[in-house]
């Protein structure tokens, strides 16, 4: 019988880092595409680094920054005593770090769609840039909410590098599904990468077939 | 409270220099030649644009003073703003537009009635007809109990039949409004039939000249006079 529990491991991994991923995305996203402010375009090319970095590259930073010495893992460390390297809430955050640019991109064309001039409607109307945010531009961004959640989500399934260098390989906390491709292959274990691999493609496909569905037809003010 | 407003503004082909004044109850239309700066003006006063310099107040209450730095975001100065078209939220029904930002939420319901559009209220904004939507868009910013009405070119995107409707419905609703009421526009019909007082505006100026040439042509007899301005309106200038 076969171990589902890398894949299962995956999925969690992916849901969680997601979800936490859209709530914060959202309002940077919202900032970056209506905001004016000294310094814009060094936090959008920022943004967009995981896209062209190395896996390695990113992990090794990640690496350091979220080692008991780094910046938010010795906060981590202060507050609940337990390091982020090579555990699961390590991982998640490490994954939002590298799919970061996979949700700023879709809510930024689905935020920039939307007519200046509700914006405009809703400040003269009385709301604040943070309730016109949560009131008008989110529910008019529904299309883009959901493409950056799906591909964050998939980018998220197969990330291999930058988990393998924050999290390391530990069943049942950080052996995502890739990492135990890669050692079932290592391992000469065909017959589980086979299994394994077959699971992921078909994960990937159906998830690239709701975001054509979503593009096609599905999508709402977006 | 009467609404005072002066602003310079540099724009690409010309500084729009104007002093306006705009008491309650009355409506003071902008009408002038487009780009001539009538919506500059009115944004400068919804707080959507700031000007270069200038001052903007509503009685004691001052919205903008370049000269002590005082600018007051939109959000803060309780002023209902009607757009050309497509300002209505796409996400909410009718009715749920009309309360957005309701004061008194037992309102919208009265206001839905008053406009007609009660039994569209549970349709959205993308399946009524535009004459529908500009109704839409007075009841919602009548519902928020503005200090001071702005209008700009609300009637404009319309056909003619439903522009003259709205037009009519416009003028006894005026009466009924105890606020300024600044109405921009390019119809000078329309400035003659609802305004109190009309101001023309031609390149970011106040001008008399535009404004006769149009009545010399609305209304040759009266022109014949004198200023040009024939019928009981008067123009406001400070």
């Amino acid at each position: 019988m076969m171990d589902f529990s890398p894949l299962i491991l995956s999925l969690r991994l992916s849901m969680v880092s997601t979800v936490i991923l859209l709530v914060l995305a959202a309002p940077l996203t919202y900032v970056l595409a209506y905001g004016r402010f000294r310094g814009k375009i060094l936090v959008e090319a920022l943004v967009g680094l995981p896209l062209v970095l190395p896996p390695t590259v990113l992990g090794f930073y990640l690496l350091l920054v979220l080692g008991p010495d780094g910046m938010i893992g010795g906060i981590w460390q202060a507050i609940s005593g337990q390091p982020l390297l090579f555990t699961f809430i390590g991982i998640v955050i490490a994954s939002m770090f590298h799919s970061l640019p996979y949700a700023v991109q879709p809510l930024r064309a689905a935020f920039e769609k939307i007519d200046p001039r509700l914006l405009e409607t809703a400040a003269v109307l009385g709301c604040s840039p943070m309730a016109a945010f949560f009131r008008v531009v989110l529910p008019n961004a529904r299309g883009g909410l959901v493409a950056a959640a799906v591909l964050a989500f998939a980018h998220t399934m197969g990330e291999f590098g930058v988990i393998l260098m924050v999290g390391g390989s530990i069943p049942g906390k950080t052996r995502v599904a890739s990492i135990a491709i890669y050692e079932y292959v290592e391992a000469l274990r065909y017959h589980e990468a086979w299994q394994l691999s077959l699971a992921l493609v078909v994960i990937s496909y159906v998830v690239l077939l709701l975001v054509s569905y979503l593009n096609r037809g599905g999508r709402y003010g977006a | 409270m009467g609404l005072e407003i002066k602003l310079t503004q540099k724009l690409p082909n010309y500084e729009l220099d104007v002093v306006l004044r705009c008491e309650p109850g009355r409506l003071l239309a902008l009408v002038g030649p487009s780009g001539a700066g009538k919506t500059t003006i009115v944004r400068a006063v919804a707080g959507l644009a700031k000007p270069d310099q200038g001052f903007i107040a509503l009685g004691p209450e001052v919205w903008y003073d370049s000269k002590a730095s005082i600018w007051l975001p939109p959000q803060k100065r309780g002023l209902g703003y009607v757009f050309q078209e497509f300002t209505l939220f796409p996400h909410l029904t009718v009715e749920k537009n009309v309360a957005f930002a309701a004061v008194d939420k037992r309102r919208v319901g009265e206001l839905l009635a008053m406009f007609g559009i009660g039994e569209l209220a549970a349709r959205r904004p993308q399946e009524i007809s535009g004459g529908e939507r500009q109704r839409v868009a007075l009841a919602q910013a009548l519902a928020r109990e503005p200090k001071v009405l702005l209008l700009d070119e609300p009637f404009s995107a319309l056909d003619i039949a439903t522009r003259k409707q709205l037009q009519a419905e416009l003028k006894e609703l005026k009466a009924s409004l105890n606020l300024p009421i600044i109405h921009v526009t390019h119809d000078l019909q329309e400035a003659m039939l609802l305004a109190d007082d009309i101001v023309a505006i031609e390149a970011g100026r106040l001008s008399h000249s535009w404004l006769d040439r149009f009545l010399v042509h609305a209304h040759p007899a009266g022109a014949a006079g004198g200023r040009g301005v024939s019928s009981d309106k008067r123009t406001f200038l400070p």
